[in-house]
Order: structure tokens, then sequence, then C-alpha cells
């Protein structure tokens, strides 16, 4: 049998983890669907607008609240000295741990959640229309900009910022989502300092004295530079991360 | 079955065990003994695969548990001292972990349950610790693991539950199993554990049967305490003398006497028993 990865071993993880994440994460899921349903009912009552253009920024925000926080909920134990040795002496590899955590906080959850919204949000406008608005926000995309496509991409967008989430849940021992957002807002200080140093250093060589404000986009747009952030921060800086968390649950010890 | 070779380990820079030198065989209830602090449950840990060794070997069946392979760590499971139980109940909970054990057994899981008087429909956070304890317990015997490790099973048990324990380890052990036993409530398990480890700061002192034991050293109820013996206990009964076995006497081997001789005379036990 091999010792690395087995389809089994992971379906009986992915089940144990998924039971494990409805126990956990479900009383969360109840706050911010309960929050979402408490703000729906406030403005059936009162003059409160609650449009689909005000509650979209209010379903992004709970949905990344949510997605910080599963992996501390999920799997806030695993590096536990006493708490976790359960998860560390479970007969299952490291990338077979690695692969169920990600399913488990990075797509089955997160969509269970972003369901769960949807619904309650359906079944508001269908008890009050008039206040609510035709039609769910999900379901007149065109006019908000929303489809199955946007939305999926919103997800992955959402799921990239969970990924630093799973590598400190996995660092850290305590205050493991405070923590790692403020090592979060912390590295990106230091970015866009360096940005802004290497910007200006640019700036010095290369005279913008006379340029128009177009010259000076195509300037950045010819050095490339917007594309390697891009690829940086959308691709390396995530697989790194991954790599990280997968090593650091190879290496975890329960001292 | 498990081989360990000049093993240490420390957190930080504080060491916690050194010169550990054991072999431990199938078939057996090996009761671990040492005072607080020696490292009795950092030696489960480190042959659990928990924990990495600063140096020296850990050798279960060929493999380094370090590496926690699903072929190694299928065959051993840790029993901890306290535990965080997640709000299942007993059946719940073994719907969830018992299908990572090819072996485990699910009928004798539901009789001891029942034999420790464990409600299975109830929820493990709505329990005491006296009944998750037991819970745990019966769940562990049940995986039928080749290695079962136990960090303090007896703590937080009563006195039936005590009896309990006992008699359902020792009709779970089989030949080709191998059970590790760390307390400090040796008298809970008189009887039961066989052979004997004791172990303080600088390695292990002590590793035999019970038999091996009792023919060199001599436990006997005297009216007082004797000039050559190695430790004298007053009791209720009379003076309790651990000497050594000059001739071939038999006698009853007292897990707590014996274990204040061997910390008494460390010395002399190395030289007697050898390492």
């Amino acid at each position: 049998m091999n010792n690395l990865f087995s389809i089994r071993r992971l379906s009986v993880l992915l089940n144990k983890d998924l039971r494990q994440c409805f126990l956990v994460s479900f009383n969360t899921l109840l706050v911010f669907a309960s929050s979402y349903a408490f703000l729906c009912i406030f403005s059936l009552f009162t003059s409160f607008q609650f449009t689909p253009d005000d509650r979209i920024p209010f379903f992004f925000l709970f949905t990344l609240l949510f997605v910080m926080m599963l992996p501390r909920l999920v799997y806030g134990n695993v590096n536990d000295k006493v708490k976790g040795i359960e998860y560390g002496m479970l007969p299952v590899s490291y990338l077979e741990k690695f692969v169920s955590m990600i399913i488990t906080v990075g797509i089955v959850a997160p969509l269970c959640f972003v369901l769960a919204i949807f619904t309650l949000d359906n079944l508001f406008v269908l008890i009050s229309p008039e206040d609510m608005g035709a039609v769910g926000f999900f379901w007149d995309g065109a006019r908000y900009g929303i489809n199955i496509s946007s939305t999926l991409e919103s997800l992955g967008s959402m799921f990239l910022i969970q990924i630093p989430f799973v590598l400190g849940n996995l660092y850290f021992r305590g205050h493991k989502v405070t923590k790692t957002a403020l090592l979060l807002i912390l590295v990106h200080i230091v970015l866009i300092a360096i940005l802004i140093i290497f910007g200006m250093r640019y700036a010095i060589s290369n005279p913008f004295e006379g340029s128009t404000e177009e010259q000076l986009y195509d300037m950045v747009a010819d050095s490339n530079i917007d594309k390697w952030i891009y690829v940086i921060y959308y691709y390396v800086i995530p697989v790194v991360l991954l790599v990280l968390s997968l090593l650091k649950i190879k290496k975890l010890q329960y001292k | 079955m498990v081989t360990i070779s000049d093993l240490e380990f420390g957190y930080g820079r504080m060491p916690v065990l050194k010169n550990i030198d054991m072999s431990l065989r199938e078939g057996n209830i090996y009761g671990l003994l040492g005072k607080n602090g020696v490292g009795k449950t950092t030696l489960l840990k480190l042959i659990s695969g928990l924990l990495k060794p600063t140096s020296g070997e850990i050798d279960i069946c060929g493999s380094n548990p370090f590496k926690r392979e699903p072929q190694t760590l299928k065959d051993i499971y840790f029993l901890p001292e306290n535990f965080i139980l997640p709000k299942v109940t007993p059946i719940q909970y073994a719907r969830m972990y018992a299908p990572f054990y090819q072996s485990f057994d699910s009928r004798l899981y539901y009789d001891l349950l029942e034999h420790f008087e464990v409600d299975k429909d109830v929820k493990l956070t709505k329990m005491s610790f006296g009944q998750q304890k037991k819970a745990m317990i019966a769940f562990a015997i049940s995986l039928n693991t080749k290695i079962l490790l136990m960090d303090e099973p007896s703590n937080g048990l009563d006195i039936p539950s005590k009896q309990q324990f006992r008699q359902s380890l020792s009709s779970a052990m089989t030949d080709d199993k191998m059970i590790v036993i760390s307390t400090h409530q040796a008298k809970d398990l008189e009887n039961l554990i066989d052979p004997i480890i004791i172990m303080d700061n600088h390695g292990v002192i002590l590793n035999n049967s019970v038999k091996s034991i009792s023919e060199k050293l001599y436990f006997s109820l005297d009216k007082e305490a004797l000039h050559n013996a190695l430790y004298s206990e007053l009791t209720l009964g009379g003076v309790l003398n651990v000497s050594l076995n000059s001739g071939s006497q038999e006698s009853v081997v007292y897990i707590e006497a014996l274990f204040n001789a061997v910390q008494n005379n460390r010395d002399v036990i190395v030289s007697l028993f050898g390492k």
C-alpha cells in the first residue's frame, strides 16, 4: 500500500474532517446567517434600506470573515500538544491531511456558507419582493455584475486570502486569526514600502518631467512590474504558503 | 517490536531523556514507572512519532515512527492522560475514528462500553472525566492495534472502574500485541503489568519481568526493618522490607516498594539487573 497517498484513506479522513467541520463551524455559520437575517428583518419593519446593492458588501464581508476563521475553527487544535495528539496519530499521510484540510476549509465549507446565505437571501425575497428587490442579488446577475463565474472568481480570491490563515493556524499556538491578520498587514506595509522605494528610485533615474499621466501608465506597463506583482501575488506566494503548510503538517511535533 | 537505542530528547536546551536503551516485545503489558518529570509521557510520545528524538533511534518493526507513515500508525494507538473530545456520542465517535483502523472490533467496543457502564447515546462532552476516560479506554482497546500506549489510564477512574479496566485489558491482550502503561498509580495495576520499567533522569534503571525481579529481590513483611534491606516501609501489618534475594525464595513483588527501593539504590539495581 502506498504510504503517501491513497484514495481510500483520503475519503475516510475527508469524511471525518467534514463531520468535524460541521460540528465546530455550524454555530459560527448560524451567527453570520442570523446577523444577515436580522438585517433583512430589520429592513422589512423599518425604513432601513437593504437592497441587493446593500446586501452584496455584507455578503462578501461575512463570507470573508468566515473563510478567515475556518482553519482555526476546524483545525485549531492540530498543533496543540494535548488536543492535537488525536490528529497527529491518525494513520494517514501528511499529504492526505493537507489535501483533506484544503478541501474542507477551502472548498466545501465556504460553498456551504455561500449556499446558506443565498438561500436565506432568496427566502427574504420571496417573503417581501418589494423591500428586498424583485429577485435575490445572485439571480439578477446582469444588473449587479454577479454571475456564476464571477462568484467562483470571488470565492477563488477568498481562498487566496484564506491560505495565509491555513499556514498561521499551523504555526501559531494561540490567537491564530489575530496574529495571522496582523502579520499580513505588516507584510503588506513592508511590501508597499518596498514598492514605493523602488518606484522612487526608478523615478529618479527616469525623470517624469514633461510626461503625461498616460505616458506614466505606459512606462509602468512597459516595465511589466504590474504583471510581475500579479504573478507573485496570485501564484507564487500562495503556492509557497501552501507548500509551507504541507511541510508544517509533515513536521508537526507535540511538545 | 520496539527497539530504542541511545535515545536523547529535550525541550529546548533542557534535556529530558538521555541514554534510553530498551527493547519492548509483543505479548507483554509493560508498566512504565518514574518520578514526575523523568519523561514517561515524552517517551510515549516519541514511540508514537509525535516527537522527534534529538539523537538516537526508535525502531518500530523496521520503521521510524516520526515519519508517521500510515502503515506504521495503523498499528499504534496512544491514549493520552488528558484529552478534549468532540461533541459526539461514543457511537458517533467510533464512526468518525474507527474507519482508520481496519482491526477495530465494534462488538467489543459496545461490550466494553456496557461493561464500563458508559451510556453510548450521551455526548462525550456531557460526560464526567471518568466516563470520558472509560469511553476512550473502551475505544483504545477495541482498535486492536499491535501497540497500545496508555498514559495514566487509571487516573480519574473510580474503584470499580479500575477493576473493570484491569479485567478488560487483560482479556483483550493477545500474543501479537504490546501494551505500555505509564502510571503513578502502581497499586491500581498490580498483577496486570509485567514487565516493569523504571526510569529516572539518567535513563532506564530497570526493565525486567516480575519473575526475574522476584528472583533477585525479596519482599517480606517483618516486625522490624532489616539492617540489610534495600528499602523498608512501615505498613499496618508490619515493616515491608525489600532485600536482595540471596537464596531462591519466592515472594510477591510489591510495585510501590520496588519503585522506592530502585530509586534509593540505583547503582545496586543497575548492577544487579544489568541495563
